[in-house]
């Protein structure tokens, strides 16, 4: 159960100052999964920030389960990130001196889990995503969807509760896109972790239960499925 | 994370871009290399003299000179005998048995001991040619005399010599046990230039070293040699003061003071060490500080090498954040490259130094310092290596702090979309 509470984030450059959220406001169920639209500029990206604990708020607040990301501290934060979020990104972000296991490893790694259980973990989240044949490849060798179904792994590695994923087919041809889609909404139904996709396309957000539309910094239509 | 996944992290970094690494560890290496060196010369100089000096030294002997002393060329040279020529020319000053009476007087002083001097004109033996020759010095009982064959002269036998390893070849002997039993002549002048030839046996030979380049025979016979050349009751040119050797080093100081007060130049080994280190001191200090200027300038190197590292990992600094990783350890994980660069640079430079030191002091102990026994040019004790080895690890720590804080402070997603 997520609540973002009258959501508000400013930014200043010098003199000039930029509302980039203008009071947000909904509610996700746990296991649900939602699309953030909204054209470049509206917000979308800041919001995704905001919620995952990487930027902080002006003012307002996001609660996990009454858990209130405002009292964190830095540290408190990265914690939280580690344990609970995963990330898909549209550039994939994935080491290119690294192989895919050593990819997929990283938050455990960050976490401080032992090296034979870090080992099997990513192992099975590899299997997940169908790349166990590639485990010890490295990232450079991988193809767009390969690289994403890596992300995807090493996002859903440290069992996270929720994902977010940032435009996760920008990069993707179409019919490599929808299987992409098809993966994340397939690892959604199995292990209930709420998916949150960040995106501009309709499509992939007509398939998602509750679509928030972004737009100058306020949530402005809210539809569900 | 784990101190181990952080230190691997690190390793692993360093290794991704080697050429880079191997050139900032070689800046930091030629500094510690010049460092060792410098450092190893120092303590090599420091520890041949200390040696020369405890090797005729006593405890608790007070040596008491007027002011000025004796000159003379290097005793490790021996030239022929120039009857034309002459340099050895006896002190002025001179001490009379007033002045034993006086020093007699201070606390803790046992007993003074007068000293002579005896100049000689050159050396000789049978079928052998005439060689100049240092002063002639005196056994003293209570000193050391490290020989290289044979024994002491016998305080009552004035015929009796320890020989300068250095006028073995000259005389014609080919080892020290070889000059054993054998006789010597050795011409004085007196104080009309009538010269005389005196003989004695060689009971003993010197160890080859700066203390060991002077002749020595007992001091009732250099006394007599004095009084020949004089003519007259000079007195000794210098007094040792014996103290009790298991007196403490305030009492000793003390003593010296005292004899200082009756307006006597007192001096102990432990003067001439502190003298002579304080000379070696200064030029060691010298010489590492130019090494140290090779060290900062390697740890320029060192930020600057990792400030571009900061750069190059932007994105991949901004990712781990994502996923979770605290600016401390993005801090810790920089530091410890700048540290094994250091230590590395350090280690290399440190064996690389010792390595060709001990190279060094193989090739000079076999030409330049061939007459010179026990002395390494080199010396590279574990206290003053272990310090420049953990000294290049701060100042590697110190110079990877910039980059460390510049990429801790790193925002994920200002670093995440970083081109």
């Amino acid at each position: 159960m997520i609540k973002v509470k009258d959501l508000h984030k400013t930014y200043y450059n010098g003199k000039n100052s930029f509302d980039a959220l203008k009071g947000i406001n909904f509610e996700i169920k746990k296991g649900e999964t939602i699309a953030i639209i909204g054209k470049s500029g509206s917000g979308k990206s800041t919001l995704m920030h905001v919620m995952a604990g990487l930027d902080n708020p002006t003012s307002g607040d996001v609660l996990y389960d009454d858990i209130s990301l405002k009292d964190m501290d830095a540290k408190e934060l990265a914690k939280f990130r580690n344990q609970k979020i995963g990330f898909v990104f549209q550039q994939f972000f994935l080491q290119p001196n690294l192989n895919c296991r050593e990819n997929v490893v990283l938050p455990l790694k960050i976490r401080g889990i032992s090296k034979e259980e870090r080992k099997s973990l990513a192992d099975k989240a590899l299997e997940e995503v169908e790349m166990s044949d590639k485990a010890l490849n490295k990232a450079t060798d991988l193809s767009g969807g390969q690289k994403q179904r890596v992300s995807i792994a090493r996002a859903i590695v440290g069992e996270p509760d929720v994902i977010f994923a940032d435009e996760p087919t920008g990069n993707l041809d179409s019919e490599t896109g929808k299987r992409i889609i098809q993966l994340l909404f397939d690892l959604n139904k199995k292990k209930g972790i709420t998916l949150v996709v960040v995106t501009h396309d309709i499509d992939l957000a007509n398939i998602c239960d509750k679509k928030i539309f972004i737009k100058d910094g306020q949530n402005i239509k809210e539809e569900t499925k | 994370m784990k101190v181990i996944d952080i230190i691997k992290t690190s390793n692993t970094n360093l290794l991704r871009s080697k050429l880079r690494t191997f050139l900032t560890v070689l800046a930091v290496f030629i500094g510690t290399f010049t460092l060792t060196l410098t450092t190893g010369l120092g303590e090599g100089v420091r520890d041949f003299v200390n040696k020369q000096i405890s090797a005729v030294s006593a405890d608790g002997l007070i040596a008491v000179f007027p002011t000025g002393g004796f000159g003379g060329s290097n005793p490790l040279e021996i030239k022929e005998y120039n009857p034309d020529k002459q340099k050895q020319t006896i002190s002025a000053t001179t001490f009379s048995d007033d002045d034993v009476t006086k020093l007699k007087e201070v606390k803790n002083v046992k007993d003074v001991l007068k000293v002579y001097n005896a100049l000689p004109e050159y050396i000789t033996r049978e079928g052998q040619k005439k060689y100049e020759m240092p002063p002639f010095d005196q056994h003293i009982e209570g000193f050391e005399t490290p020989l290289a064959a044979g024994r002491v002269p016998d305080v009552n036998k004035n015929n009796e010599v320890v020989l300068a390893y250095s006028y073995l070849k000259p005389l014609g002997f080919n080892n020290p046990e070889d000059a054993l039993g054998k006789k010597v002549k050795v011409g004085f002048k007196d104080n009309k230039g009538e010269l005389k030839e005196f003989e004695y046996e060689i009971v003993g030979v010197l160890v080859n070293s700066l203390s060991g380049a002077f002749t020595r025979a007992n001091l009732a016979e250099i006394e007599r040699l004095s009084l020949y050349q004089t003519k007259r009751d000079t007195g000794a040119i210098s007094l040792v003061v014996a103290t009790d050797p298991k007196l403490s080093k305030d009492d000793f100081n003390q003593v010296k003071k005292d004899i200082r007060a009756k307006g006597y130049s007192a001096t102990s080994v432990d003067d001439q060490i502190n003298q002579l280190n304080t000379i070696i001191d200064t030029i060691q200090t010298v010489l590492n500080g130019f090494a140290m200027i090779v060290i900062i300038a390697g740890a320029i190197g060192i930020i600057n090498t990792l400030l571009m590292a900061v750069y190059e990992r932007t994105r991949e600094i901004g990712l781990m954040k994502a996923l979770g990783m605290k600016s401390g350890e993005v801090f810790t994980v920089f530091a410890i490259e700048a540290v094994l660069l250091g230590f590395w640079g350090g280690l290399i430079g440190i064996l690389t130094g010792i390595g060709v030191g001990y190279l060094v002091n193989y090739v000079a102990s076999a030409t330049l310092l061939k007459d010179l026994h026990g002395f390494n040019l080199m010396a590279f004790p574990l206290i003053a290596t272990l310090p420049i080895l953990l000294g290049t690890m701060v100042v590697g720590l110190l110079s990877g702090t910039l980059p460390a804080i510049k990429a801790s402070r790193l925002n994920p997603i200002e670093a995440l979309r970083y081109e």
